[in-house]
């Protein structure tokens, strides 16, 4: 069986529960597996603008989904796309007619290294960007001092939500 | 007359196409804002005569412009102007 190389951009509805939503996503990825493919990247793009309305949203939550697989994994796949109600939107690319499995099982490692390393910087950056709020806020030190407590729990997860961290940082600034 | 023709023959020059001078640029339908270059402000594809692309890009753009309509990422018509 031929294996090609695609990429599914798809839209969700924005204002769906998180557990929906991952559900969803967890659902697709089974999907591309048992069609005999493997994901390669999985890619957020977040919450974005839509340029023009589709049925009543405006905005809507973008996903990428680089794989690889047969052309049944493709078709099971928007057959799937077709069927959530959630999905408002998706576009299949084909992006290499002739890939291997193998070969692709190494790039996505090498995505994920990648992805690991995105991560490590943007925690480095952090930290370096905290100190200057901390001096800042010499009046207010112990209310620093119990977020930063906050922060590095999240820190010892790994996993640690983005999104979750970055609200921390804002109410830090609030307090100013 | 003669200068007037002159400078008639500079406006008309023919222009090079950006993606053929400029390897590097990608023609990508996820990234909107390279695209936005290539239609008018209602939404519109500019014409490769106005924009200069020659055919080969044209055609990759016209294919990237159409896919990001699909995800609305870029509008199929904008009335707003």
């Amino acid at each position: 069986m031929r294996i090609r190389r695609y990429e599914t951009v798809f839209i969700l509805e924005p204002d769906i529960e998180e557990s929906r939503r991952k559900e969803t996503l967890e659902r697709l990825e089974t999907i591309i597996q048992k069609g005999g493919g493997i994901l390669v990247k999985r890619d957020d793009w977040g919450i974005r603008k839509l340029a023009y309305d589709i049925g009543r949203f405006s905005k809507g939550h973008y996903f990428l989904y680089d794989f690889a697989g047969p052309s049944l994994a493709v078709s099971e796949v928007e057959r799937h796309l077709r069927m959530f109600e959630v999905v408002l939107r998706f576009l299949t690319v084909k992006k290499e007619d002739q890939v291997s499995l193998e070969a692709m099982e190494k790039v996505r490692a090498e995505e994920q290294e990648k992805e690991e390393a995105r991560r490590m910087a943007l925690q480095q950056r952090r930290e370096a960007e905290a100190p200057p709020v901390k001096v800042e806020e010499a009046a207010t030190k112990v209310d620093v001092e119990e977020e930063e407590e906050e922060e590095e729990q999240e820190e010892v997860k790994g996993e640690g939500d983005e999104e979750s961290t970055d609200a921390e940082e804002e109410e830090g600034e609030d307090l100013e | 007359m003669k200068e007037q023709r002159r400078k008639r023959k500079v406006y008309v020059r023919k222009k090079v196409c950006r993606f053929c001078a400029d390897a590097s640029a990608q023609i990508e339908y996820k990234d909107p804002r390279n695209l936005r270059y290539f239609i008018t402000e209602r939404g519109k594809i500019i014409p490769r005569r106005i924009s200069g692309n020659c055919a080969k890009h044209q055609r990759k753009i016209t294919l990237a412009i159409k896919r990001a309509r699909h995800l609305a990422l870029m509008p199929y018509t904008n009335f707003e102007i």
